[in-house]
């Protein structure tokens, strides 16, 4: 990878992000696309070796009007992704949100005032902090664990409850229910039933609370890392 | 042509095992007649195909991404019946049902944690791994504690585990064979287990993970078409009145009420229950962290298709254990657990023997052609679970061991020479934190996503293909070790390996990955801490237990220095691991990287620069 980019910018200096993309473009190029081999299916939001007219004179928006064009080459599944959030991300500076509000309007961004702002280099780390600060990131994980947090425990308790239950109540469980049924038997097919309705609940709401959102921020991150 | 070869493969094969069968002694067990020639044309047939598919499947790419995880481009309904052929293996589907077949209720109290493990599988590890992963368990992790030590121990622990599991499979594949052949000689116990090892060595080397994956699919589905197959002409016979299966099973058992109640197999006093709980606390939580379970997570292109392969491998398993329950009450209710205890003490021959008895009795054609076309479906099955467990170990140790722990060891003076060298970035990493200002924004800032992982990550090209060759060595090295081991153990009872197995997984891999993945403080000595301390217990209560010495079963019959009084170590060890997970991360001088921490855990939850 572009390692030559160590020493460029210098030491506690605003690290220009459109510039090293483009500086770095010739030294990308051969190592940069087998880390993301486009045949894995796996749509990275493109090799980082794509914007080659990039140059470091060059004004924002072809940048931006080449960032859109590297959209349709990831797979149908992404093109209803609604949610374009813009989140302005309320706790972190200003120079940290700046990524956020990149896709729809990137500003051309004087590299004095980002230098006063931040002593290092805007870099993926800066994304994946301001992304998971984002509201629209909180919301995800907030479904997500509020969901999977109770749920993991009550079929894990439920589970060792029914082991230990044999041991602990043996005359209940050789309790009657129908013909040869007995209360241990109707437990057991319940944990089957608990086990496919949990699954059912999960991808529910997987599906309906966090699929999209998490589509959406997907894409959002990798036009910012690019 | 082809056809040719294949009739010349068949005869040979079959005058091979004619011979062994010949030279051995006529079978002591199984209820005599001729029906298990049958049966070995029908394992030759198993061998041929999966050659076949290996030999054509092998040739559509060589990357680590071909060879690791199958081109990322299996659909979720295929990876879902991978899933389930990787989970169900012999001691599934011929052992579950057997235990049901002997102890009625208590075999279906210990299928349950098989099927409730997926849970935690699909809520907890699925789709977070799928997107924060390449290969392994141990990447995940690596992307936010890069250490090589971290990945040394998590490849480590992957390969203890796979490496017992396997050893199981295998001296259960020898035994297993032998009395499906209708032989009990030590040679075709011997050779079986040679033959087995051969062939996995053959698909993991030239087929690697898309040959793997074929196998596990072609065997879910024979396995699931055979259940069904059985379940329904066993439900025709009862004319569906299930009530009266379990009457009549009950009546045959020679156990009669009892054989419908708890405790007629963990029922022996207070650590015989507790040794249960132990081993449902294992099985419960231990599939999550078995790796070659998680690898086949890689072989999706989206954590949503991961989610929904692992939702066809829930319904597929969940399925298989409500018909293994119904075969094992037929196996009871038709042919009797006296002469199923007969033919095998362990019941492994149950499903087999309902065949026979199903398709129309000994002798009839009916039952001959069942019986041969369940054994194969339980050869089928042996052989893809031991390719599965053969290519995550050897994945294990290429990817994490040798190029992500020893290939990546730092080398100083190397390191400002080859500025240019694939894991020079990674070296000046770990020479501390003060210079990752220097290292890491340029590369990380100019290629955003990728150069993250390419800092971690060796270079691709060279460095992977050189990788894929060590894994392909890998392979042949654990798939011989594992052959040798067994051989030796394989007059050892060795039943409770598949427990450890789920042990040890459950102690040493599935903290450490839960930890990281929600965690935010975890550091790099709370995942050592916790690799080492569900690890170490888990292997030092097993050499200190029952099963080793002190009892008529155990490894070591004339010796007794046991104090520890269960089987299985899981109620001890699962504990362990994570309370040293604890302990490691608030007493580590270093405090957690938070950087690292949004990276993963935006990583996970999005799929942002997923592999």
């Amino acid at each position: 990878m572009p390692q030559q980019q160590t020493s460029s910018p210098g030491q506690g200096q605003r690290f220009d992000w459109w510039a090293a993309a483009a500086a770095a473009t010739p030294v990308d190029t051969p190592s940069g696309p087998p880390l993301d081999t486009p045949s894995g299916g796996a749509p990275l939001g493109g090799p980082p070796g794509v914007p080659s007219d990039g140059t470091p004179g060059v004004p924002a928006e072809p940048a931006a009007a080449h960032r859109r064009r590297a959209v349709p080459a990831q797979p149908a599944a992404a093109r209803p992704a609604p949610a374009r959030t813009e989140q302005p991300a309320p706790a972190e500076p200003a120079a940290v949100a700046a990524p956020l509000d990149r896709p729809v309007a990137p500003p051309v961004r004087p590299a004095a005032e980002a230098a006063a702002a931040v002593p290092e280099a805007v870099d993926s780390t800066e994304v994946y902090r301001a992304v998971q600060a984002s509201a629209a990131f909180q919301d995800i994980r907030r479904s997500y664990r509020s969901f999977v947090f109770p749920v993991t425990g009550a079929f894990l308790g439920w589970y060792l409850m029914y082991v230990a239950a044999q041991a602990a109540a043996p005359g209940l469980m050789r309790t009657r229910v129908a013909g040869p049924f007995n209360v241990a038997w109707l437990l057991g097919l319940l944990q089957f039933a608990s086990t496919f309705l949990l699954t059912w609940l999960y991808a529910r709401n997987a599906r309906t609370k966090r699929d999209r959102a998490a589509l959406g921020l997907r894409w959002d991150t990798q036009d910012q890392l690019r | 042509m082809t056809s040719v070869m294949t009739t010349l493969m068949t005869g040979a094969v079959r005058n091979t095992v004619t011979t062994v069968l010949t030279t051995a002694t006529p079978p002591p067990v199984a209820p005599a007649g001729d029906h298990h020639s049958l049966a070995i044309a029908l394992f030759a047939v198993v061998v041929l195909v999966t050659l076949g598919i290996t030999l054509w499947v092998g040739r559509q790419g060589n990357a680590a991404e071909d060879f690791y995880a199958g081109g990322r481009d299996f659909t979720p309904l295929q990876n879902g019946f991978a899933l389930s052929g990787d989970y169900l293996s012999a001691a599934s589907f011929l052992g579950v049902a057997g235990l049901i077949a002997l102890y009625g209720y208590d075999g279906v109290l210990y299928s349950i944690g098989f099927l409730v493990a997926w849970l935690v599988v699909l809520m907890l590890v699925a789709e977070l791994v799928r997107n924060a992963g390449r290969y392994t368990l141990a990447d995940v992790l690596a992307l936010r504690l890069r250490r090589r030590k971290v990945r040394a121990a998590a490849g480590g622990a992957s390969v203890v585990v796979t490496l017992l599991y396997l050893v199981a499979q295998m001296v259960g594949a020898g035994s297993l064979v032998a009395l499906l052949l209708g032989t009990d000689s030590p040679h075709a116990r011997t050779w079986t287990i040679i033959a087995v090892g051969a062939l996995m060595i053959v698909y993991v080397t030239i087929g690697g993970m898309r040959a793997t994956t074929w196998i596990q699919i072609i065997k879910a589905f024979l396995l699931t078409a055979g259940s069904v197959l059985l379940t329904v002409l066993l439900v025709v016979r009862f004319h569906g009145d299930l009530g009266e299966l379990m009457r009549q099973a009950a009546q045959h058992s020679g156990a009669g009420r009892r054989y419908l109640e708890p405790g007629l197999k963990y029922g022996h006093g207070f650590t015989s229950r507790m040794d249960f709980f132990s081993l449902g606390l294992a099985l419960v939580l231990g599939t999550a962290g078995l790796p070659h379970i998680l690898s086949r997570f890689y072989t999706v292109p989206t954590a949503r298709a991961a989610r929904r392969s692992t939702m066809w491998a829930i319904g597929l398993v969940g399925g298989f254990y409500l018909m293994a329950i119904v075969l094992g009450l037929g196996a009871t209710a038709l042919v009797g657990s006296a002469e199923v205890r007969h033919a095998n003490p362990a019941g492994n021959t149950a499903v087999p023997l309902l065949a026979l008895v199903l398709g129309g009795g000994n002798g009839s054609t009916g039952g001959v052609v069942l019986f041969a076309l369940i054994s194969a479906i339980a050869f089928a099955t042996i052989l893809a679970v031991v390719a599965g467990l053969t290519l995550a170990s050897s994945a294990a140790f290429a990817h994490d061991i040798w190029a992500g722990a020893w290939r990546n060891r730092p080398r100083r003076a190397r390191a400002g020479a080859h500025a240019r060298a694939g894991a020079r970035v990674r070296a000046l990493r770990e020479r501390g934190r003060g210079r990752r200002a220097e290292a890491v924004p340029a590369s990380r800032s100019a290629a955003g996503v990728t150069a993250a992982r390419a800092a971690e990550e060796p270079g691709p090209g060279a460095g992977e293909q050189q990788e894929v060759v060590v894994a392909r060595i890998a392979a042949a090295g654990i798939g011989a070790a594992a052959i040798v081991i067994s051989l030796y153990a394989q007059q050892l009872n060795v039943a409770f390996l598949v427990g450890l197995a789920f042990a040890v997984a459950a102690s040493a891999n599935l903290p450490v990955l839960l930890y990281s993945l929600f965690w935010s403080r975890f550091t790099v000595r709370g995942a050592v801490c916790s690799v080492y301390g569900g690890l170490v217990p888990a292997i030092v209560l097993v050499f200190f237990s029952p099963v080793v010495s002190g009892s008529k079963v155990a490894l070591f019959p004339g010796v007794d220095f046991h104090w520890f009084p269960l089987e299985n170590p899981g109620i001890v060890s699962i504990p362990l691991g994570f309370l040293a997970g604890w302990i490691g991360t608030v007493t580590s001088p270093e405090p957690a990287d938070p950087d690292r921490f949004a990276e993963l855990e935006v990583r996970a939850l999005t799929g942002a620069g997923a592999a």
